[in-house]
């Protein structure tokens, strides 16, 4: 029975190339464009590593300081994570750790070399899930002793080194040296709380990390010991938050801080919301309304065309229903057809999704980007697929069963 | 003619009326992209009122060195750097130029006029010389305005022209929260949102560095000779180093932040156009597919007509004119609904810009379905009345 199906189905398909081109065409594109936003959003917000663990992450990244008039949005300061947000109880860990803003130079080899640098504890290695190559972090008593050792990725230690075996070297950056200790795996732009070049012990810096100045370049991560854990987490982040002092000298009335996971942290960065819990249900509901819109337009086009392919089979259903075949029989007939033709259009998608994808990747758009075509992506896009084929069969299916054996055959096809 | 046309489509409104849905979401795809577009493109057409060409944008970190002698060592700096053989020009002022990613809007209040405008400080050197601006009206800063209590402030053309209209500026005031300023001069521009991005407008005051109210600025202009070239860094930064120890300058051409922007910004339209254009192809290519079917499905009523003595260019005008029909339909439906985008000004954008977006999606749209019909219109005139009825 699915055989016959099959073959049915390949017979259609070659027998009008012009109209098979112009499905597969649009079908394909369009799946290709749904599998690449698929990928990004995946790679963005899925959990892998360096955040394995991200489903336990709460993160501190924004202070809002509002007064008379003027409003103060900034990274909270060392001095203001440590004293107040360090001393939670519910978490497991808590590490602080600067944004990524700062640049490094190194002159040495004669040429300028920027490198994004981070000040870290030793706490975020054990947060974080780095992929180390060579070597190792470094821990408690390095931090303590304001070591200068460092941790780079893998295209650092090729751009100084020329190799990535860079552990044991000596790292130039603003004319200090700092001996590498670790290498790990390039950790792509797009996530913007680990993303860097060079982590380096946060007590090597030069800034005044006791200056009681609230807004600085630091944030924290926040991991529970278990997902559910993260209400009580914020519960106590909050009530923890109300209670922090206004910042001395300063003519601010208020002050807000607040905890997120990554994904609402996003939508809070979007939506610039100032409540202690944002709506992350809206970031969905923009993301697949924008994917349904944007599949209605081939939609619509698929199901004029599949109309007009319908039609020009109308006698062999009338004759298949003068033998005997149900309306639903030929229903599923035709959605599976559809689907079949949605599939292979699928596929065709996932190869030029594949290239395009891998042409973001060599273009250097987005800084150690490693995008790709993963399961989880894999499974969606058979999901679309097989979404955008029931959609765009149904209604000439239904309208296919509609037809009359006696008036088909008799020639009429209207 | 056009009623009968119509009727024609009536006949057949089930199957037509998804062609229409079809142009009609072609057209809001089409509309939204191109009023981006325009918007953006009329941006990049106005003037940017300084040249980033050879300028050097230099951050300065200060660390822990104290306040008084972040001032001295400042005035010293700027004045080390302008001997400097291979710099034309040095101004220290606020960091919110171009590219730059950083604002500092003051609400400034004339009558009952109010507008946010950019604020930018100049402390140190000349900032007209360092960024080419071009002076239209009154005059520039000179010695003395730093500690006048008239406050002094140049303004860029587009807020004058808010604020004053045609009228002269000598003299006029303008209220920012307490102060009140004088307005002496205007440039014709100083974007600092970037060419891509609309413009606020910009309003310049000065500063002195003895003033210890005020907090130091952190940001060096650096105008550069020509012919100097990236590896004067190195060279700059040991000068600077000499004078300023144990801070930290970090130095960008304004042309490589320029390109970083451009790539920021111009990404997303690139990506928006093409995804667009598979749209809108995606869409031709159906609605040429059905109207080839349908001319194949109508064969017997072409030849009919014809036998009847309708000329072949009868008939060709006859199907380009259901199409243009069709087209008209889910034009206006279209427009009703971009119409209340405008209306309701979604995209904030200004409204001529829907306008033209307007007018360009509508031809576009037409185009498209006129090339669409073409073929298989040419194809239904050449159909022969004797062939076609003895099919039938």
């Amino acid at each position: 029975m699915l055989k016959n199906y099959f073959k049915t189905a390949w017979k259609v398909l070659l027998r009008r190339k012009f109209f098979t081109f112009i499905s597969l065409f649009g079908i394909s594109i369009t799946l290709m464009v749904l599998m690449v936003v698929t990928a990004l959003v995946n790679y963005m917000f899925g959990a892998h590593a360096p955040e394995k663990n991200m489903d336990r992450m709460l993160y501190v990244t924004r202070l809002q300081m509002t007064g008379d008039g003027t409003q103060m949005n900034s990274a909270p300061s060392y001095y203001f994570l440590n004293r107040f947000i360090k001393p939670l109880k519910s978490p497991e860990k808590i590490s602080i750790y600067s944004n990524s803003n700062y640049t490094s130079i190194n002159f040495t080899s004669g040429r300028k070399l920027e490198m994004k640098t981070r000040y870290t504890d030793s706490e975020f290695w054990r947060i974080m899930d780095f992929n180390f190559l060579e070597g190792g972090a470094y821990g408690d008593a390095a931090v303590e002793g304001a070591q200068l050792v460092a941790v780079i990725n893998e295209a650092t230690s090729l751009n100084n080194f020329g190799t990535v075996k860079g552990v044991g070297k000596m790292l130039e950056l603003d004319n200090r040296s700092y001996k590498v200790v670790g290498v790990v795996e390039n950790v792509s732009a797009i996530r913007p709380s680990t993303y860097s070049d060079v982590w380096i012990p946060y007590t090597t810096t030069k800034d005044d990390l006791g200056n009681a100045n609230y807004t600085g370049s630091f944030c924290a991560v926040l991991l529970a010991r278990d997902a559910d854990d993260l209400d009580d987490i914020k519960k106590e982040f909050y009530s923890t938050a109300a209670k922090i002092p206004l910042m001395p000298g300063q003519e601010f009335t208020e002050l807000k801080v607040f905890a997120d996971t990554h994904l609402e942290g996003f939508v809070r960065e979007i939506t610039a919301s100032v409540e202690n819990e944002v709506n992350a249900g809206l970031l969905y509901a923009v993301v697949f309304g924008g994917m349904f819109f944007f599949m209605l337009i081939p939609t619509l086009n698929l199901v004029n065309i599949n109309i007009s392919r319908i039609m020009e089979r109308a006698s062999e259903i009338g004759v298949r229903k003068a033998f005997g075949a149900s309306s639903n029989t030929l229903v599923l007939q035709f959605l599976f057809e559809n689907i079949f033709l949605t599939i292979l259009g699928g596929t065709i998608g996932i190869l030029l999704a594949a290239g395009a994808l891998h042409l973001i990747n060599n273009s250097g758009f987005i800084p150690y980007a490693q995008l790709g075509l993963n399961l989880p992506v894999l499974f969606f896009s058979l999901l679309i697929c097989l979404f955008f084929g029931v959609l765009s069969g149904v209604y000439p299916a239904f309208k296919m069963s509609k037809l009359h054996p006696a008036s088909v055959l008799k020639g009429g096809s209207k | 003619m056009i009623k009968h046309l119509f009727k024609l489509v009536w006949n057949r409104r089930r199957a037509n009326f998804l062609m229409i849905m079809a142009i009609f979401f072609s057209f809001l795809v089409l509309f939204g992209t191109i009023s981006v577009l325009v918007s953006s493109w009329k941006n990049y057409k106005q003037p940017l009122g300084f040249e980033p060409e050879r300028i050097w944008y230099v951050n300065i970190q200060h660390f822990q060195t104290p306040k008084d002698e972040v001032r001295v060592v400042s005035e010293q700096l700027v004045r080390r750097l302008q001997t400097l053989p291979e710099i034309e020009q040095v101004a220290l002022a606020s960091g919110n130029s171009a590219y730059s990613g950083w604002s500092n809007m003051s609400g400034l209040t004339h009558g009952n006029l109010q507008r946010g405008i950019n604020a930018v400080t100049i402390q140190a050197g000349d900032f007209k010389k360092t960024m080419n601006l071009n002076l239209v009206e009154g005059r520039w800063f000179q010695a003395g305005d730093e500690f006048s209590n008239k406050k002094p402030i140049v303004v860029t053309q587009n807020v004058k022209e808010f604020f004053f209209g045609n009228e002269p500026v000598a003299g006029k005031k303008l209220k920012s929260g307490d102060d009140e300023f004088t307005v002496i001069g205007v440039v014709d521009a100083y974007r600092t949102r970037g060419e891509l991005n609309s413009d606020v407008g910009t309003f310049m005051r000065i500063s002195s560095l003895a003033d210890t109210s005020r907090l130091v600025e952190n940001t060096l202009y650096l105008r550069m000779k020509p012919g100097i070239t990236s590896g004067f860094e190195e060279k700059l930064l040991k000068e600077a180093g000499a004078v300023a120890t144990g801070w930290k300058l970090d130095v960008k051409p304004m042309e490589v932040m320029r390109s970083s922007y451009l790539k920021e910004n111009l990404t997303p339209l690139v990506v928006f156009a093409i995804i667009c254009a598979f749209l809108i192809l995606n869409v031709a290519l159906g609605i040429f597919g059905v109207l080839w079917y349908n001319i194949n499905k109508r064969y017997s009523e072409i030849g009919l007509r014809r036998a009847l003595g309708a000329t072949a260019n009868q008939i060709y005008r006859q199907f380009l004119g259901e199409i243009l029909v069709l087209a008209t339909l889910g034009l206006v439906l279209g427009s009703f609904f971009a119409i209340q985008f405008v209306l309701l000004d979604v995209m904030g954008m200004q409204p001529e810009v829907y306008y033209y977006a307007l007018a360009i999606s509508i031809v576009v749209i037409y185009l498209l379905v006129i090339v669409c019909a073409f073929q298989p219109s040419r194809q239904a005139a050449a159909i022969h009345p004797a062939i076609a009825l003895h099919e039938e």
